[in-house]
């Protein structure tokens, strides 16, 4: 499992990169995807063992992999027994799989012909490249992606908090803890089988985690491209992640976090340019600039703050402080933004609402504790991290995993961003259809903080969690 | 790990812990096998269109299912506005015919991308070029223009 991970993401990612360089041309050659299950193959025999970690007891295997198995059981017999059943399933990624299927390119009416329905064109096509590749050797089978996802989500929390070295029952009960997670298993919008792409954005925020609690820049650039190759607001998140990078201190971390953000956008926003049939290069030319004006600014910024008495006070101020100054200058920014076609476009074009949809945010609160903690869709997610703040502040417990926390922290805050940019009419439609959704990609980050801290404050020892993260690769 | 180390709120943390995975497992054979197995019969009885239409409240899934039955998969059927609903899943149930923007095709056009341009008679008697138009409850209508 510690090796199969590792390999599995850093696969997921080439394929992406690999695709999105050919996808334009004549397509993905046939045989593509089985390259890089040889490649696969090939790491799992020649990949060296680089700890000396001793396996999990038996019965905890035993529990875990007939708990999970009933559970991947019923999502991959979801996944193949229909198409999506959902809405942006099938409204939206089925068409694209469908279309890949017949070719894998975009040299075809439904991707390259103007006026042809293609519904969330700017949405990068990973996940339905991988259903389309493996559909067209194995008719049928091409949907067993979605619980090869869900597997890899449990496995990379296991292996994660091992390396981490979690006390061995604590990681046995996180895995069971994401994988029973309700609103993945149950059959509704948004879960393992639906179609949709909130899994692999998990898969990507849940990497990104792993990379800042164990101090891996390869992790976390991994988690990066994964998020900006699965959704538009992963790009957002990427941005967030690099934030973090920079208030953590690890030079690494933020050099791997610019390096996967700017090769993200460089190979993926021309073919989404192309997707949009955006003719103009301005769109995509100005993000590439500032992405890599950003980059240069934030990395003179720290060489800057390194000098200073104390430089982490610094960093978090700024991490927390720049995104709402931006949030709250988008108005006054909204006339020089370019008017460009896609998800993001949509949002900000309500740029100058910003300050008017301040009050959405009550019915916000409101939805996010129905959605978040009464109703239990995702189990008690929010509540252990909190209850174990409680208990640690009780005890004089230094819970001291910051970028962890702040990834956290600031992921579920973001899930405000869309209701205070949103071009939708109705907002109790619009919390009731997407709060639950992105409440849903945090549950991984907050399962691995949550199994971080109660370790630290169940067992009073220097744990892990304990070590700045520079230093605790 | 004695219980006077775990303490009284060391405790509390196990119990929600326990009861997370608990109330996980307790769903395993209703909410998710049951309900899955059930929804997923309901698709292969009722058809991709009524089952999709049917759990969104929308209506449309007749329409979805002429259309299946009278147009040439190699053909292109023209939408119109507006698109919000059940015009979202047209592109999808109706492939491999193509759905165009009947702004994209000027009247007279024969083909489209190399795809001639469904034509046909509705149900109701109406002859011409077929059009899928969203209703402002969500729905979908079938129409025709002239060429």
């Amino acid at each position: 499992m510690d090796r199969v991970v590792p390999l599995t993401l850093g696969c997921l990612v080439l394929y992406w990169i690999f695709a999105m360089m050919s996808i334009r041309g004549d397509g993905l050659p046939h045989w593509w995807w089985m390259a890089f299950v040889l490649l696969w193959v090939i790491g799992m025999i020649v990949g060296r063992k680089t700890h000396n970690l001793a396996s999990p007891p038996v019965l905890h295997r035993a529990v875990v992999w007939t708990v999970l198995g009933v559970a991947v059981a019923a999502v991959a017999y979801g996944a193949i027994s229909t198409p999506s059943r959902h809405w942006d399933g099938a409204a939206s990624f089925d068409a694209k799989v469908f279309w890949l299927t017949q070719s894998p390119t975009l040299q075809q009416p439904f991707f390259a012909t103007e006026g042809v329905f293609h519904h969330s064109p700017g949405y990068s096509l990973l996940q339905p490249l991988l259903i389309a590749s493996i559909e067209r050797a194995l008719p049928g089978a091409g949907r067993l992606v979605l619980p090869m996802f869900y597997l890899l989500l449990c496995g990379l929390v296991a292996t994660t908090l091992r390396r981490h070295r979690t006390a061995t029952w604590l990681v046995t009960a996180t895995v069971l803890a994401v994988g029973l997670t309700p609103h993945l298993l149950s059959p509704i919008s948004g879960s393992v089988d639906s179609g949709h792409i909130e899994l692999l954005l998990l898969l990507a925020t849940t990497t990104i985690a792993a990379g800042f609690l164990r101090g891996s820049g390869g992790l976390l650039a991994v988690g990066i491209v994964l998020a900006i190759a699965a959704k538009p607001e992963g790009q957002l998140y990427a941005a967030v992640a690099t934030g973090i990078a920079f208030a953590s201190g690890s030079g690494t971390l933020l050099l791997a976090a610019f390096l996967a953000v700017l090769v993200s956008f460089v190979i993926w926003l021309p073919v989404q340019a192309e997707l949009l049939h955006n003719s103009s290069p301005v769109g995509t030319v100005m993000v590439l600039g500032v992405a890599a004006a950003t980059a240069v600014l934030v990395m003179l910024v720290d060489a800057w703050v390194r000098r200073r008495a104390q430089p982490h006070v610094w960093r978090w101020g700024l991490v927390v402080g720049a995104p709402i100054v931006v949030l709250m200058c988008l108005p006054l920014l909204a006339s020089w933004l370019p008017a460009e076609r896609g998800a993001f476009a949509a949002y900000f074009r309500q740029a100058d609402e910003v300050w008017r949809n301040l009050g959405n945010l009550p019915a916000y609160f409101v939805a996010f504790l129905d959605v978040g903690i009464v109703k239990l869709r995702i189990g008690l997610a929010l509540v252990l991290p909190i209850a174990i703040a409680l208990l640690a502040w009780r005890r004089r417990v230094r819970l001291n995993d910051r970028a962890l926390m702040a990834w956290v922290v600031l992921g579920l805050s973001m899930t405000a961003t869309p209701f205070l940019l949103s071009p939708e009419a109705d907002l109790q439609q619009h919390l009731r259809w997407s709060l639950p959704r992105l409440l849903l990609h945090w549950v991984g980050p907050l399962w691995l903080l949550t199994a971080c801290w109660l370790d630290t404050v169940l067992a009073p020892r220097i744990s892990p969690c304990d070590q700045p993260v520079a230093r605790s690769s | 790990m004695s219980q006077a180390k775990l303490g009284a709120g060391g405790l509390s943390v196990l119990v929600l812990l326990a009861a997370h995975i608990l109330y996980g497992l307790v769903r395993l054979p209703d909410k998710v096998w049951g309900r899955r197995l059930d929804k997923i019969g309901r698709y292969q009885d009722e058809g991709a269109a009524r089952y999709l239409f049917g759990s969104a409240k929308h209506g449309g899934a007749d329409e979805i299912e002429w259309l299946q039955k009278n147009v040439s998969k190699e053909a292109v059927v023209l939408w119109r506005h507006p698109y919000d609903g059940a015009l979202e899943f047209v592109s999808a149930l109706i492939a491999p015919r193509l759905l165009v923007d009947e702004r994209c095709v000027p009247p007279g056009t024969l083909k489209f991308v190399e795809r001639p341009v469904a034509r046909g008679t509705l149900p109701s008697g109406d002859q011409g070029v077929l059009i899928v138009q969203g209703t402002e409850d969500g729905g979908l209508r079938l129409t025709v223009r002239e060429n």
